[in-house]
């Protein structure tokens, strides 16, 4: 445990926040993964002694310091999570978290470890099970969902108060999106590229065409909802990570995530990279009880698109922006990551297919 | 920093990661990055010079188009729009018609209500699919090598 951190500060919040009758908490082994997301993974083995020694496994995960999703916030993953224990909706057990970076560097949020595997969607054929066991791990992808959108949010205030300012689906939308149109306006005029100019101009035909629904027929959505946020026990999901891009929305939001065309780019015929339209269709209705909206499916699906697109392209132009400015930096640490300059384009192509399809009312173009 | 331009640059990082003078530290995952990067530019090579030219003839064209049928319904256009200025340096010259696509959008965009606007935004919506769809020829060259 060498390696600089301030584990006797972590120490000390765990002793304090999560687990206050402990006479004593040590930290006995660190695994750092050598890959992961945006945020910092710690894997703690914890002894905990208070009437009797236990040993467990936590998660730390700090914030990062930048990053195409800035500010990171810390809270709304844990605030998100402990109201969520008991929902039945897959969650790792909540330990605690803390905004105040004097006790590991950054903000942080810590769980429970939940034994599973988690799956990089770039490389789900790796993965055997995806194999042998597709249909049934799409039809739990479709189930969680559905778990998901059932919650019920309304008698959860203090959910409510970190999903967001309070607004109907189209006034969400409306902020989420200028929110990412923002990334385009760096001011130096420098950065400009055809997907840039066809994005910002997506941007204004969704706030034109969001189908409305008023807040109290909004669902919990995820905002994220992807294999490399699930852990999987065989063909079951035993936990949804990173709530932090969570919100309230319209039902077909989440399913508009998982089932975009970027999703799904070497297997076109598999929604979520699991199941025909036909699975999909059907296990959707057997999961609700309702059949899927294809109009708002494909509305949100070009809403994606569009904000996954606006992300590639802002993380591209705070690579330029750091190299003009002479920093050490992003543009150093994405090296030679071509997806970031061949994305756009690709992206953009997926997308304008589908707005012409939603012109014309052929929402069965998916 | 245009796509062509963003391309040129990932030379440069190549070229400062192998002659860090530590190559034998170089991990797996960075020998396969130069390598993917050098297999797609190899692919997108024998395509990338006529695709930066159809791409420019595409922007320029739509946008003396777009420009006579602005004027033709009694607007005047910016200034900025005119095509008098043009570079012999392609790429300076694809960035200029970028940036004053850029600019019609968003003037288009503020007057969209206007039946006038409307049709010229279509225009110019086609002109940038065309130019995509160029452009997209050599994103598949490379991420099919």
């Amino acid at each position: 445990m060498d390696d600089g951190e301030p584990y006797d500060r972590l120490v000390s919040f765990l002793r304090a926040e999560a687990f206050p009758d402990a006479e004593d908490v040590q930290i006995l082994e660190v695994r750092r993964p050598a890959e992961g997301g945006s945020w910092e993974t710690f894997f703690l083995r914890v002894s905990i002694r208070a009437k009797r020694i236990e040993e467990r496994w936590l998660v730390v995960r700090r914030a990062p310091n930048e990053g195409p999703l800035a500010p990171y916030d810390a809270a709304k993953d844990g605030l998100i999570l402990h109201a969520l224990v008991g929902s039945g909706i897959p969650i790792p057990p909540p330990i605690g978290f803390t905004t105040d970076s004097s006790v590991f560097s950054r903000p942080i949020s810590v769980t429970e470890l939940v034994e599973g595997t988690s799956h990089d969607l770039a490389r789900i054929e790796s993965w055997p099970l995806w194999h042998t066991k597709r249909q049934a791990i799409g039809f739990e992808l479709i189930d969680t969902l559905a778990n998901i959108r059932r919650f019920h949010w309304l008698d959860k205030p203090s959910l409510v108060a970190v999903l967001g300012p309070r607004g109907s689906a189209s006034e969400r939308v409306a902020r989420m999106i200028d929110q990412h149109l923002l990334a385009f306006e760096d001011g130096s005029g420098d950065l400009v590229g055809v997907p840039q100019i066809v994005w910002k101009d997506i941007g204004v035909w969704l706030k034109d065409n969001v189908p409305d629904l008023p807040e109290e027929e909004l669902v919990l959505v995820h905002g994220d909802y992807r294999f490399g946020n699930l852990i999987w026990q065989d063909t079951k999901i035993s936990a949804v990570l990173d709530w932090e891009r969570a919100t309230l929305g319209d039902a077909m939001q989440d399913l508009g995530f998982l089932c975009m065309p970027m999703a799904r780019r070497r297997r076109p015929d598999l929604f979520g990279m699991a199941l025909t339209f036909d699975e999909l269709l059907g296990r959707y209705y057997e999961s609700t009880g309702g059949a899927i909206d294809l109009r708002r499916l494909q509305y949100y699906e070009i809403f994606w698109q569009f904000i996954q697109g606006s992300l590639t392209s802002r993380r591209l132009l705070g690579e330029q922006s750091d190299r003009a400015g002479g920093t050490e930096s992003a543009a150093r640490r994405a090296g030679l990551n071509m997806s970031r300059i061949l994305g756009p384009n690709l992206h953009v192509r997926q997308t304008l297919p589908l707005i012409d399809a939603f012109a014309r009312g052929k929402h069965d173009v998916l | 920093m245009t796509f062509y331009e963003a391309l040129a640059a990932l030379f440069a990082r190549a070229a400062e990661r192998l002659s860090g003078g530590d190559t034998d530290g170089l991990t797996q995952r960075q020998i396969r990055e130069v390598t993917v990067f050098l297999r797609r530019m190899n692919a997108m090579w024998p395509e990338l010079f006529s695709c930066l030219g159809q791409e420019t003839s595409v922007l320029r064209a739509g946008l003396l188009e777009l420009n006579s049928s602005i004027r033709r319904a009694g607007i005047a256009a910016p200034l900025s729009w005119s095509m008098a200025d043009q570079s012999d340096d392609p790429l300076v010259e694809y960035r200029r018609l970028l940036r004053v696509c850029d600019e019609a959008m968003t003037f288009l965009r503020e007057h969209r209500r206007e039946s006038w606007a409307d049709h010229a935004l279509e225009q110019l919506r086609n002109v940038l699919a065309d130019a995509v769809r160029i452009q997209g020829r050599l994103v598949d060259l490379a991420l099919d090598a």
